[in-house]
């Protein structure tokens, strides 16, 4: 049995094509990215820009070159935000992780810019009636977690990005949870800029992720460094995606994230089976879910909280009772708890991975009625 | 061996591997080799070619939107 159910903190297990390569890498490639021309670091070099490529491909841009690596979505929104000039007012959908309110609050507390909370519904999706009538000078910039990592919502990105687009609004995605699952076109939904991890939904390695900008001249290096390229400056250079990317990539990291874009899990359950999953622990005496109110806007993960017990003590009996790991608290987004009215005690989440078979739901439905039931 | 009296330069490592991929699929026989201090104090890479495949290569850059520089390398 699978009994892992914490895949929105990081996915596994992963394609075993993803340590094949790694490993591959580490043991008989080597190399590092465009710093000499001998073979090897050709060879290094050309998978680090398929891998580039791949992504681009997933993401709907043919502008590969204008997606910059770094160690995870964290990293890479630090990049964005902080070397973003002249935004001012930001609004932040209201289900937003710490990765973006962190940077936020220390560019705030910098006097730096303001942010308010765009418009919602009681389930955290932001609320179009409502953001349509915002006026154009209200923000410079917004940002939209896709896909919640506490309670699952998917946000409606293209509309969201319609408005912006009328309005004017500069737009970032933070793609951590929804990159390889839930299909964006940043060229046609109008996404200026996107987030994302190898290690999640992408079921790559940790330490691992990257961004995609439309305009780099609107986002300021914030790493300086070595990149192979313009080395008789002490500026960075302007070409993407060196701009951005100084000091060795994760070479190792970039290997096993091609494998896994090459090697997507195939599912083991179908969409029925976790909607039946999930709707099976809300018929659960004392269970309150978090969950999309649209069904369809309800990717694979969800949160609940129990009338008697604590999210941390339902955790713990889960794995006493049949070694189910599952994630009980913040969930690092307490802003998201603060909408759903689950602060600060938060909730325990659960996120399945396309491994999980429809009998490892069906076991970790009885495994929570019978913990809750005692 | 290969002895081209060409160099293209680009203006980094994602440039150069574009071009040798599409050289490659293109069937024209270049090479990448290390950018010479003469030219560039860059540690990268660059692009060997004869001078027959200029016109073929230039073609290629263009349908790319790559930007490059063309050198005499036994000049350098």
């Amino acid at each position: 049995m699978n009994t892992y159910f914490d895949n929105a903190a990081t996915s596994f297990p992963k394609p075993p094509e993803v340590a094949q390569c790694m490993s591959h890498y580490m043991n008989d490639e080597g190399g590092t990215y465009g710093r000499a021309a001998y073979p090897r670091v050709q060879k290094a070099t050309a998978m680090v820009e398929q891998c580039r490529d791949t992504l681009a491909g997933l993401m709907g841009t043919d502008k590969a070159e204008n997606i910059a690596f770094s160690s995870n979505a964290t990293t890479a929104l630090n990049a964005l935000l902080l070397g973003m000039l002249g935004m001012k007012s930001v609004g932040i959908s209201p289900l937003e992780h710490n990765a973006v309110m962190r940077p936020l609050e220390y560019l705030r507390k910098r006097g730096r810019i303001e942010y308010s909370e765009l418009p919602k519904l009681a389930d955290g999706c932001v609320d179009l009636d409502k953001l349509s009538k915002i006026k154009q000078n209200a923000y410079n910039l917004i940002i939209i977690n896709h896909v919640s990592n506490v309670n699952g919502v998917i946000q409606p990105i293209y509309e969201i990005a319609g408005i912006a687009k009328d309005n004017g609004w500069f737009v970032i995605v933070d793609a951590s949870q929804s990159l390889g699952q839930i299909p964006i076109h940043v060229t046609h939904c109008n996404i200026d800029a996107l987030a994302f991890t190898g290690h999640k939904s992408l079921h790559g390695p940790t330490g691992i992720g990257g961004f995609y900008q439309k305009d780099p001249q609107t986002v300021h290096p914030t790493i300086f460094g070595g990149t192979g390229s313009n080395s008789n400056s002490y500026d960075m250079p302007d070409e993407v995606p060196d701009r951005y990317q100084a000091g060795t990539p994760n070479m190792v990291g970039i290997a096993g994230l091609l494998a896994a874009l090459k090697h997507p899990p195939i599912p083991q359950h179908s969409r029925e089976d976790f909607l039946d999953c999930m709707n099976e622990i809300r018929q659960i005496n004392g269970v309150t879910l978090f969950s999309a109110n649209d069904v369809s806007r309800q990717s694979e993960l969800f949160s609940l909280t129990h009338i008697r017990y604590s999210p941390a003590e339902i955790a713990q009996r889960l794995f006493d009772l049949n070694g189910i790991e599952v994630r009980a608290g913040l969930q690092c987004a307490p802003c998201a708890h603060n909408n759903l009215g689950t602060f600060p005690e938060g909730t325990l989440r659960i996120s399945p991975s396309p491994y999980h078979s429809q009998d490892d739901l069906l076991i970790l439905i009885k495994s929570l009625s019978d913990v809750l039931r005692k | 061996m290969f002895f081209g009296n060409k160099l293209a330069v680009f203006r980094n490592a994602r440039a150069v591997m574009k071009a040798d991929v599409s050289c490659r699929q293109a069937g024209l026989k270049a090479r990448i080799i290390a950018v010479p201090p003469t030219i560039s104090s860059d540690c990268g890479m660059c692009i060997q070619l004869t001078e027959s495949q200029i016109a073929d290569f230039a073609q290629l850059m263009d349908n790319l939107g790559l930007e490059t520089k063309l050198y005499d390398y036994p000049n350098l």
